[in-house]
Parts: structure tokens; C-alpha cells; sequence
């Protein structure tokens, strides 16, 4: 997830990777609901649990990003 | 090709966090970093992929041997020498040094709200941020990262290309990960 995450970020301008170890990081452990690696989570409210294949990653993001463009519409706000 | 994973021994003898913060204070964690045999094997591997210049960015807490509570940073001096080992190993690749506390408009700018926090980029490529130490099987990633970057290229398909460009909005990938 990490090496597919870093290479959509590498393709498009839109997309930022975080690759975060979280063991580091009790507050995000918490803050994020993580109970097992690798999490996945987009733009904040998107989680993907485990490792999934590209194909299928990719069409999360398509989601996500559908969802969030619906969120944008109903409260007005930008997404660039 | 074998995967490379960095190992991570630790001598601490200590209880409490405290201890473990002035343990790593005087350097008395141990780490094995690259063994002459991987070294060389990135080398070689960075030789034949990469054409651009690559930029690490390491913002961490300054190497200060001084215990100062609130600015912790137990991963710190692991990403700092990892980074430092792998600028070591190509021409193309250099290394940029933060203090995270002291630089903070340059944190915020690049995005790094924690320490440690290594960014890789390039003359046009960013968004890349990788939190904590880069140790284990994440060490991996950020290696073929660099390539990626270094290379101009990546292995994506062209649906999920097609896909990506079609995107209007921001999207943050966080990936969390553990370095088991």
C-alpha cells in the first residue's frame, strides 16, 4: 500500500503520500482507529484495512474522491 | 531481488520513557544500518535507475545532545543516519537538514507537522512524506521512492494513470504502517 500510495503521488500533482510508522505515534494510533497495518485512510474519512492490489486501491480513491466532491457540494467549500 | 530491511538492535537497558530519551542522548542506542554488501547493491541499483536529482529532506529535531522535554524525538537520529547513508550512495541523491523546531515555516510549507519526517522530491515532483523511522520493511518503499523519483517513471498501469488525471480534488493518502 505504502509503494502504490508513494507512486500515485509521484503521477499525479493532486495526490500527497504520507507514509507514517505509526508505532511512534500513540495519538494517531487513537486518533485513526487503528488496530492493524497497513491502514489506509483518505483525506481523513476514507479507510481502507489491509493490503489491497492496484487496481482495486485506485478505485477507492476514485471514491473517496466522488464523496468528497458530493461533501463539497452540499457545504460549498474548494478542493484545490 | 531480495528485499532490503533494515534491523534494528537496541541496547537499552532502561525502564522509563525518560531514560530511553537520555539513552538515545548519549548514543547509546546501536543501530545496524547497511552491511557493505547492501550498500553496494543500492549503489548499483541507484547507478542504473536514476537520472534525476533526488532530494532528501529530513526534518527532525536537530541532533541535540540536550534532553529537552516536549521535543522528544526518539526516531530522530535512526531517520538522520539513514538518510545520511543513502546520500552517501549515489551522486544524484542529496540530502537537506531541518530542524523541525528552529524551521517551522519550512515544516508547515513541506507539510511535516511531526518528527522524524523525510520528504523526497525533485525539480518537479512533491507530495512525497514519510513519518517516523523508515526502518524495516519501510525502508524498502523509501528506497524505490528515490528510484521512482530519480527515474521519472513508475510501474503504475495505464487505467490507474487514466484514472489518477482525472481527479479535480486533493487527495492525502496516509498509510500507516509498522516496520514489522
Amino acid at each position: 500500500m505504502a509503494g502504490l500510495a508513494t507512486q500515485m503521488a509521484f503521477v499525479s500533482p493532486n495526490v500527497r503520500a504520507q507514509i507514517i510508522e505509526v508505532s511512534g505515534y500513540q495519538d494517531l494510533i487513537g486518533a485513526y482507529q487503528i488496530q492493524g497495518v497497513p491502514k489506509t485512510v483518505i483525506n481523513d474519512r476514507y479507510a481502507i484495512e489491509g493490503s489491497v492490489p492496484e487496481e482495486v486501491f485506485v478505485q477507492h480513491v476514485r471514491r473517496a474522491a466522488e464523496l468528497a466532491g458530493e461533501e463539497m457540494e452540499r457545504t460549498g467549500a474548494t478542493g484545490l | 531481488m531480495r528485499e532490503l530491511k533494515l534491523e534494528l538492535r537496541q541496547d537499552r537497558a532502561t525502564s522509563t520513557q525518560l531514560d530511553r530519551q537520555i539513552a538515545v542522548s548519549r548514543n547509546r542506542v546501536r543501530v545496524a544500518l547497511l552491511s557493505a554488501q547492501d550498500a553496494q547493491l543500492l549503489r548499483d541499483g541507484f547507478e542504473a535507475d536514476l537520472r534525476n536529482d533526488v532530494t532528501l529532506r529530513l526534518f527532525g529535531n536537530g541532533s541535540s545532545p540536550l534532553y529537552v522535554p516536549g521535543r522528544e524525538c526518539p526516531a530522530c537520529e535512526e531517520a538522520e543516519r539513514i538518510v545520511d547513508e543513502l546520500g552517501g550512495l549515489s551522486d544524484l541523491i542529496s540530502v537537506e537538514k531541518h530542524n523541525f523546531f528552529s524551521d517551522s515555516e519550512t515544516a508547515i510549507a513541506a507539510g511535516v507537522d511531526r518528527i522524524p519526517a523525510i520528504v523526497v522530491e525533485s525539480d518537479n515532483v512533491d507530495g512525497l512524506l514519510f513519518f517516523g523511522s523508515p526502518s524495516g520493511h519501510e525502508f524498502t518503499t523509501l528506497v524505490e521512492t528515490v528510484k521512482t523519483v530519480g527515474r521519472g517513471e513508475c510501474g503504475l498501469t495505464e487505467e490507474s494513470r487514466d484514472v489518477l488525471a482525472a481527479l479535480d480534488l486533493a487527495i492525502d493518502l496516509k498509510v500507516f504502517v509498522t516496520p514489522t
